[in-house]
Formats: C-alpha cells, structure tokens, sequence
C-alpha cells in the first residue's frame, strides 16, 4: 500500500482490513517498492496522489511486476486516463466502499482490470467539452466501413435498409468532420475509436 | 494521297482491335469527375478508384442511357474501384498472357458520353514489383509513352492481341501510370468471393502518447508512439500477446506516426499477412511478429 501522507495511510489501512484485506507492508515513495516481499503477488493500493506523482510509482511496481490499484479523485476515473492507459490494474474513487474495493483486487488476481462505468457528471461535462464522440451504432457502422464493404452489404450485415444506412454515414461524417468514407476511417483511427 | 499496302494494313488491324473492344469500354461520371471503366468478368466494371474520391455510387453511360452503378469496392492502395455493372450486358475483356515489354506497342480506350478514344503508345517502363504510395504492392510498375484523352482514365490498356495488360491512370508529374491488370484481375475475384476486398485486422484501439509522457519516458525522440488503449477479443493482437498499455514505436521497422498511418499499414495488407510491431512494454523492448486477420463481422 502506498500514499504520500501518514494519514492517509492510515485511513487507507483502515479501510483495507474493513474490506477483509490483510495489508503487507506501506510505502511512501517509488523506492521503497523494491523491499516489497518477493513472493507479493497481491495488488499495490496506492491513493492521494496525482497522476504525475502515481506515474513513477506505476513504472516501479511493472519492473516488480507487482499489479497496481489507483484510488483517484472522480473526474480522472476514465478507461482513457494515462493512469489506466499506463498499466494501472485498477481505478477506483477514493470513496470506494470496502467491499467494492475487495472484489476489484479479488479481480486482479484473476488477471482482470478493473475501471468505474464514468459518474454521470462526467460523462456530462466531457461531452460538453470533447468533440461529438459516436454512438454504438455509428462505431458498429464505421467497422464495417473500414472493412471495405459497401452500403448495400452493410445494410444487409447490420439488418438495416441502405438509406438508414446513409443516414448513419452522413452523421459519422458530419462528428468526424469527414467527406469520404476513407477519410472518416483515417479520422475515427486517429481519435481511437475505431479498431485498426 | 493513296496509302502504301503495309499502312493501310497496319489501319485495318488498328481498327479491328478498337471495334472489337469498344462495347467494352463505358464512360463513368461521379460528382466530380468523368471516367472510364471497362467490363472484366462476372458482370462486374473496372476503374480507377481515386478520381471516385470516395462516392458510392456513380453513373455509367452506355449507348445513350445513364444507369445507378454501386461501388462494390475502391482499393487506393491498388487505385483500382470495382462496380456492379447496371446496364446491357457487354463482352468483357480478356487478359493478356503475359506481361508488358518495355517498348512494346499499347492503346489506351477511353469513353467520354458516347465517344470512344484511342491513345496510341508504348510501355515506356517494365519494371519490378512497385510499392504504392498508398501502401498497395503491384508486380510492376507501368509507365505509359501516350497521352491520355480526356476521360480516358480507369480505361483499359491493350496489345496489339487487343488483350488487356493494364488499366490507365493518371501519376504524378502529367506521367500516365498501367496498373498490371494480375492486379485488376485479383481485385475482381475478391469482390466476386467476398463482395470487398479482404484487408488485414490487428484488433487494436491506439492513442497518439501526450508529448509529456513521452519526453518524460525519453521514447523515440523526435517521432510519436502511439500507446495500445484497447485489445479485441479473440484478435489477432491479443493471440500475438499484446495488452493494453503496451506502446508502439514502429512497424515492420518504420517509426509510428499516427494511428491512420498503422491503419494504412494494417489495409496494406491481407489477412494471413504479417506485420512486425516494435513494442516497448515497462522498461523492455521487443519485437511482437502479428499475423493479421480479417476484421470480425459486426
């Protein structure tokens, strides 16, 4: 378990044993990672920091090969954050209750990773802010665009008649800002949205 | 003025060649360009796929009647567009045995509205395999000594057999281009099997790495990375062992760019195909080998 401050260790600890979770050694820096028992399989739980402050700690515990569970303030609870990008096991809110948090480090040692559906008041105000991202439909659409098929097969694929098909279009191309069905896969490829 | 026996024999054949193959060159108008398009096989066109820039449909001519043609498919990489042809059945062309000879004499076809036209030339180059600029492989890079008409490209090149060796488009530097008609011809069969032509699938979502990370990481001064934010299931990504997280630095040698420019790696080959990805995982660097497959049906 790692945090900067005493308190928040202390907190932490606390709330890892209401979880049923046995803590096996606190550390306050990167370093101290490598008098991390050898045979540690167990997740690393690591809150009150930011993610640039996380970041040596999460390159540290991959050299140990040690899974990492970030607990972070709501707004960077996104499958997109570098935390999560970076390797990072598990993103939680620090609010998290312990049980919550003790079936996410169950998972871990499953090999699963594990990341909150977004809190609705994100979700708002990225999408206020964010480029109109696509709908389900649009992203199961624009595979199949990037597969090469034309209109007709994609209607006939998705079970949809050629003109929704083209109503469809006409909107991934207006979000993606794209007049050609290359140009909206290069785009959708760009802002990662598409599966290359 | 009479002309000499030899001449007007060497007219006679010109000539056949032409009225044997016009009714198989048609004229292609989209929104914005005109064209023109030959019958191959199976009731299927030819043309060139970029002047299309993209459309879906275009409108082929065919003695004085404009019918809706689907485009089935348009490989830039190849610069080759496949259309359903709409309209009378026409004789399709054949191919050529063989492949170009370097002074060898061609005519390249054209249909504009209802008039046919006849550039007469040579293979001006024969060379080996070319690499596209769009990231396609043909088996030989065709450079034509004629001038194009206007609306002549996507027409087809024939021999003096009046067999196609190539299909005419325009290349850079007003230079006339043959794509190799073993290309055409395999375009055609892929749409005929699978309606489009087949193109590689990693099964990876990526993203560009912030600048600050990557200066932080001291990664691949100079040039992006692009970090690995999603593996599909039962992928060929996630067979070849790659996870989330991962970071990219180059493909089959070459530094990442962007992520469309994976892409265009990924389309430039077929599924079974392999790409070398360089990944940089924590601290260690290795070379992943991904044999690429087709993408899942949605």
């Amino acid at each position: 378990m790692a945090a900067f401050q005493p308190e928040v260790r202390a907190a932490l600890h606390s709330r890892l044993e209401a979880g049923g979770l046995g803590v096996a050694f606190e550390i306050d820096s990167p370093a101290g990672l490598a008098r991390a028992p050898a045979e540690l399989t167990a997740p690393l739980v690591m809150t009150g920091m930011s993610w640039p402050e996380t970041a040596p700690f999460l390159a540290a515990a991959r050299r140990e090969q040690i899974p990492v569970a970030l607990l972070l303030e709501e707004e960077f609870l996104d499958a997109r954050h570098a935390a999560f990008r970076g390797g990072a096991a598990v993103l939680l809110p620090w609010a998290v209750s312990s049980a919550a948090l003790a079936h996410a480090l169950e998972s871990v040692g499953y090999g699963l990773r594990v990341v909150p559906r977004r809190p609705a008041a994100a979700a708002d105000a990225a999408a206020a802010t964010a480029p109109a991202s696509l709908s389900l439909r649009e992203r199961e659409l624009l595979e199949l665009v990037a597969a090469g098929l034309g209109n007709k097969a994609i209607a006939r694929r998705l079970g949809l008649s050629v003109n929704t098909v083209k109503y469809h279009l006409a909107s991934i191309f207006t979000k993606l800002d794209a007049r050609t069905r290359a140009e909206a896969v290069s785009a959708a490829a760009r802002r990662g949205e598409l599966m290359l | 003025m009479s002309q000499s026996p030899l001449s007007s024999q060497l007219d006679a054949e010109r000539t056949a060649i032409l009225e044997h193959a016009a009714a198989s060159v048609l004229a292609v108008e989209s929104q914005r360009v005109r064209q023109s398009a030959f019958v191959w096989r199976g009731g299927l066109l030819v043309t060139a796929a970029e002047p299309l820039e993209g459309a879906d449909t275009v409108r082929v001519l065919q003695d004085g009647n404009s019918n809706e043609a689907e485009v089935l498919a348009a490989d830039l990489r190849t610069d080759i567009a496949v259309l359903r042809f709409p309209g009378t059945p026409a004789p399709a062309l054949a191919a050529a045995a063989a492949a170009p000879r370097v002074g060898q004499t061609i005519v390249a076809l054209g249909r504009l509205a209802q008039d046919l036209s006849a550039s007469w030339g040579s293979v001006q180059l024969s060379g080996g395999p070319w690499s596209t600029r769009r990231g396609g492989t043909l088996s030989r890079r065709l450079v034509l000594e004629l001038r194009l008409a206007h609306g002549a490209e996507g027409g087809p090149v024939l021999d003096l057999d009046g067999r196609a060796v190539a299909m005419a488009v325009r290349g850079p530097a007003n230079q006339v281009l043959g794509i190799p008609i073993d290309a055409v011809e395999a375009a055609v069969s892929d749409v005929a099997a699978h309606g489009h032509i087949p193109r590689g699938y990693l099964g990876v979502r990526v993203v560009p790495l912030a600048l600050g990370l990557q200066a932080r990481h001291r990664l691949n001064a100079g040039h992006a990375v692009l970090i690995v934010a999603d593996v599909a299931q039962a992928s060929p990504a996630l067979a070849a062992g790659l996870d989330i997280g991962d970071l990219l630095l180059a493909i089959d040698g070459d530094a990442v760019q962007t992520p469309d420019r994976l892409l265009g790696r990924i389309h430039g080959k077929r599924p079974g195909e392999t790409l070398r990805l360089t990944r940089r995982r924590g601290t260690t660097v290795d070379e992943v080998n991904v044999t690429l497959g087709s993408r899942p049906p949605a």
